[in-house]
């Protein structure tokens, strides 16, 4: 029978990541309905510093599998570790940070097991069934946030896996040292076709509107009184692409590539931070898909604001300036 | 001192709401917002210049064929109105001063072409007919000078921001102590003995009017429907394409460029092509029919004869762009009656006014259009032009 | 070299509500487009085709009407296509369409590479691609920046992935399955001329008759997880309005970022 919530603890370099870390957070909340045991899984070349951070966040079981080099990127072999781990351990669930290591490994755990993952989490609840057996509500936003879903894994399939979006649950509080450590050596450590040849560090890599990650969009107010530089000393700040609307564009502050709207074009930026866009269809059809969206305006009124997830009414100079100050 | 003394009497208030925040109802807002004795209440649904008005290109252009140079002041006044907006604040109106070319494929649209230079002339403003071809060339060096008979030319004209204009009439309209809801659906029009008396909204607010105007352009017909109106608008497809000319950068200013058959305008360093408006057929159910604007994507959506289509035109006209990159496409629901002139003014129901049916054109019409109607709501006065589009002329 | 795409056809706008009553889903318009990352995959695949003088086949699994995405994707300089469309396979979870998909590619022929876009802009599981993968019995690299592919090393390329700070260098032997992140290149256009000729271009329709997979393995009986129900954010979509002093709101701002920036 399929007992206990069991954790990912996804590691790089050695360290235990505080996204693996917020899911502690997340079973304790299961727990507190079911009465289940938390455990974690670890499987990485330097274990030591994990498992010790790991018996201090409040879990009951560390289970480990220590390989001969960093494995998180085989993910060949390093599902077949997990699955067979799983097998050992017989969890109900298995909560999983949603990073591209999360998903790449956990996808091929799945097939294995058979037994689904539900992606990008952000809110498990705890539902019971008619017979008393629990079972978890995975909450996940789709098309972009506009509507959120609740899966289930179906009833018999076992162990229901779902990635966890990272920071939606805080890093638990540290307690005394109490996990129990068990080392699987038994499990295998198989072959990978996989190589990790180099590690480097990585340039941001911002001259692309289109590909950029983070993008500063200045509408006619970033314009106006002398703004545009404080609004590039802003974009270096957090190293964003600096898109504008057409007046931007017009005052020759930004090449026309970097016009956002009435070209035909779309940015998918990650993070978007508007200033001073009054918010034209053709301004934010050119924009779509970010996770985070924060406008500032000084118009209360302005139509940036039904597209935007945060909105700011004030002068952006203001804003900025005490930004830079930070 | 002389004492300060009311001359005649007040006049009374009259209460307006427009349904409609488009280019059509913000331009009668500000248009009405001007009398003392108007209270004007515009509601959008959604977002100002949003819908329809925000795909429209804009072209306002002093000669082409967007519109029959019978309304020549109608074009005239939008397109000063327009200018003198932006004058006042720079990127209010988002005019984009490319100058226009409008090619003569034969000998009507010359004929047409030549008019509108001389009353472009008599407004003041620069225009001359080229059968160079080499300054054909040099205006628009990808172009094919073959089969074509000549070609007017601007320097003063180009495109405006419909979705910026709204806004600014929006802004003005409230400065002048007009009201604009937006996000507000208009649920019900309120009517007793065929006369409207208000209407109500999504938010569940009751409002009481005078007079109800419908600026809803491709909506209309729904719009009619909430007073048992049939309002007789079909929609004609407006497909457009966003190129990314070969080599990507063009190292001339394109102008806003007008065939018969399709039109095209800068977009940055991508060109916008747009099939014309008066290359519909509304008895093809390719071109034209009766849709839900609500259904329409807001990119995509084209339909596959537009591509052969316009090879065939690009080829033909504009060969150093035909192996432009595709960016993105649109669709558009420009809003007709069967004669392609507008529907302005009363109708049967007392009270109930239209501002619709635009077809591709409100953004030249809507000045002229919104400044006669207002006259016509607030002093009762008609005018030619409101003659000429008058509901009744559809009602045999 | 023979190189699959897999793709998926999103809906070209993510304006979806849930209906109050049935919780059903609505969508303001049926448009579809190719999920952008994916054409970020079938950029790689064309620089991959024009080095070794290979074939490109694109894969997808959706209704009818996805041919459109597959027109598209040949208007790109696909070569080939193919569409599995069947009822009996809608509806699916990952697990259940990574199956069919694993089916169809290893139907159709041999490949040295299957490429696919890292997330889709509409379910963003990431998942299908390493699941086919699995499924193959191939290794699989995902969400990857760049792939190299070098001739003298026959049976292996290379590609690089970000990871919080760090760029890695990966090297991977083939035949493999790698996933292409959004925005990693600049996807080339169709012109009217690829689109007209895309026309023409072959396109293989397979339904669960050719796959023959169980019927309890496809589709929703062949899903485990499934959907019970669906709703809107409970702040809506408008948005949530900040207010302070020049100094908080920046502070606001400053959190707001680095919140977002912390994530993976």
């Amino acid at each position: 029978m399929a007992q206990g919530i069991c954790v990912f603890a996804e590691n790089y370099h050695g360290k235990l990541e505080p996204a693996a870390a917020e899911l502690v957070t997340a079973a304790q909340l299961i727990r507190e309905t079911t009465g289940e045991d938390i455990s974690a899984v670890v499987m990485a070349k330097d274990c030591d510093a994990i498992v010790d951070e790991l018996t201090c966040l409040g879990v009951n079981k560390i289970y480990v599998v220590k390989t001969e080099k960093d494995i998180l990127l085989q993910d060949d072999a390093g599902s077949q570790i997990l699955a067979d781990m799983l097998k050992v351990i017989e969890p109900s669930s298995v909560l999983i940070p949603a990073t591209p290591v999360g998903r790449s490994l956990f996808s091929r755990v799945a097939m294995k097991l058979e037994c689904g993952l539900t992606a990008d989490c952000t809110e498990l609840l705890v539902g019971t069934r008619e017979d008393g057996s629990y079972y978890i509500k995975q909450n996940k936003p789709s098309f972009g946030e506009n509507v959120f879903v609740t899966i289930v894994t179906k009833e018999g399939c076992y162990p229901q896996m779902m990635t966890v979006r990272p920071g939606v649950y805080t890093m638990p509080e540290m307690q005394e040292a109490s996990a129990e450590v068990i080392y699987m050596n038994d499990i295998k450590v198989p072959d990978s076709q996989i190589e990790v040849l180099e590690v480097l560090p990585s340039e941001d890599e911002t001259d692309s509107i289109l590909s950029a990650e983070v993008v500063v969009v200045g509408g006619r107010g970033a314009v106006e009184n002398d703004n545009f530089e404080l609004v590039k000393q802003f974009a270096d700040k957090i190293g964003a692409a600096i898109g504008g609307t057409r007046p931007m564009v017009d005052s020759e502050l930004i090449p026309f590539d970097h016009q956002i709207g009435q070209t035909g074009y779309t940015i998918r930026p990650r993070i978007c931070i508007s200033l001073g866009v009054s918010g034209a269809i053709q301004h934010t059809e050119g924009l779509k898909d970010t996770k985070l969206f924060v406008a500032i305006n000084t118009d209360e009124h302005a139509a940036i604001y039904n597209v935007a997830d945060y909105g700011m009414v004030a002068d952006l100079r203001e804003v900025l300036e005490n930004y830079l100050a930070l | 001192m002389f004492e300060k003394r009311k001359v005649g009497k007040v006049m009374e208030k009259k209460k307006i709401g427009i349904i409609g925040g488009g280019i059509s109802g913000t331009c009668l807002g500000y248009h009405l917002s001007l009398y003392d004795n108007a209270e004007v209440v515009v509601f959008e649904k959604d977002t100002v210049g949003g819908a329809s008005t925000a795909k429209s290109a804009g072209t306002v252009c002093l000669f082409d064929d967007s519109l029959r140079n019978r309304y020549w002041d109608v074009r005239l006044y939008g397109f000063e109105s327009y200018l003198k907006m932006e004058a006042e604040e720079k990127g209010s109106a988002g005019f984009d001063k490319t100058g226009t070319l409008v090619v003569a494929t034969n000998e009507a649209v010359e004929a047409t072409i030549k008019t509108g230079i001389a009353l472009t002339k008599a407004a003041g403003y620069t225009g001359e007919y080229i059968t160079d071809k080499d300054r054909i060339k040099e205006i628009l060096p990808d172009i094919s000078t073959e089969n074509i008979l000549g070609a007017g030319y601007t320097q003063d004209d180009g495109f405006f921001d419909g979705t910026m204009i709204s806004n600014t009439y929006a802004k003005k309209m409230q400065k002048n102590g007009g009201t604009l809801k937006t996000g507000v659906k208009v649920t019900e029009i309120k009517v007793d003995n065929n006369k409207v008396t208000g209407l109500k909204t999504s938010e569940g607010e009751d409002y009481e009017f005078d007079y109800v105007v419908d600026c809803t352009g491709p909506w209309s017909k729904f719009t009619g429907e909430m007073v048992g109106m049939d309002v007789p608008i079909w929609h004609t497809k407006a497909e457009a394409f966003f190129l990314s000319p070969p080599g990507k950068k063009l190292d001339y200013t394109f102008p806003v460029l007008k065939y018969p058959e399709f039109y095209g305008l800068r977009a940055g360093d991508n060109i916008f092509i747009c099939k014309s408006h008066l290359s519909m057929d509304l008895n093809n159910p390719m071109h034209a029919g009766q849709w839900d604007p609500d259904k329409l994507p807001a990119t995509g959506g084209t339909d596959d004869y537009f591509i052969d289509f316009l090879l065939e035109q690009l080829e033909m006209k504009v060969p150093g762009i035909v192996d432009s990159g595709l960016v993105s496409s649109w669709l558009s629901y420009r809003a007709e009656p069967k004669d392609f002139l507008p529907l302005l003014g009363e109708t049967p129901m007392e009270g109930y006014m239209l501002a619709t049916g635009y077809g591709g054109n409100g953004v030249i019409e809507a000045p002229a259009a919104s400044r006669d109607l207002a006259k016509l709501i607030m002093r009762g006065e008609s005018t030619p032009l409101l003659e000429d589009w008058a509901f009744k002329r559809l009602l045999g | 070299m023979n190189i699959a795409v897999l793709i998926k056809q999103v809906p070209v706008s993510n304006d979806v509500s849930v209906d109050p009553k049935t919780h059903a889903l609505v969508r303001a318009s049926s448009e579809g487009m190719i999920n952008p990352a994916d054409l970020n995959a079938i950029e790689e695949a064309m620089v991959l085709k024009e080095q070794t003088e290979g074939k490109v086949v694109v894969f997808t699994m959706g209704p009818p009407d996805a041919e459109k995405a597959l027109r598209d994707a040949m208007a790109l300089g696909c070569d080939e296509s193919c569409l599995i469309t069947d009822r009996q396979v809608a509806g699916g979870d990952t697990i259940a369409t990574a199956k069919v998909l694993a089916e169809a590619i290893k139907m159709y022929g041999q490949f040295d590479i299957i490429l696919s876009g890292a997330l889709s802009a509409d379910g963003a599981t990431g998942q299908v691609g390493a699941m086919v993968a699995e499924r193959l019995g191939l290794p699989h690299v995902s969400e990857i920046q760049s792939i190299k592919y070098d001739e003298n090393l026959a049976g292996k390329i290379e590609v690089v992935k970000k990871m919080h700070e760090d760029k890695i260098r990966v090297g991977c032997t083939l035949p493999a399955v790698v996933s292409v992140n959004f925005g990693s290149n600049t996807p080339r256009l169709a012109t009217l001329r690829t689109k007209r000729a895309a026309k023409s271009k072959p396109l293989v329709t397979y339904t669960n008759a050719e796959l023959a997979l169980p019927a309890d393995q496809v589709g929703i009986a062949g899903s485990p997880t499934e959907v019970i129900d669906s709703f809107e954010p409970e702040n809506g979509r408008k948005a949530q309005m900040l207010t302070g002093s020049g100094a908080e709101l920046a502070q606001m701002l400053k959190n707001l970022i680095d919140e977002e920036k912390g994530k993976v």
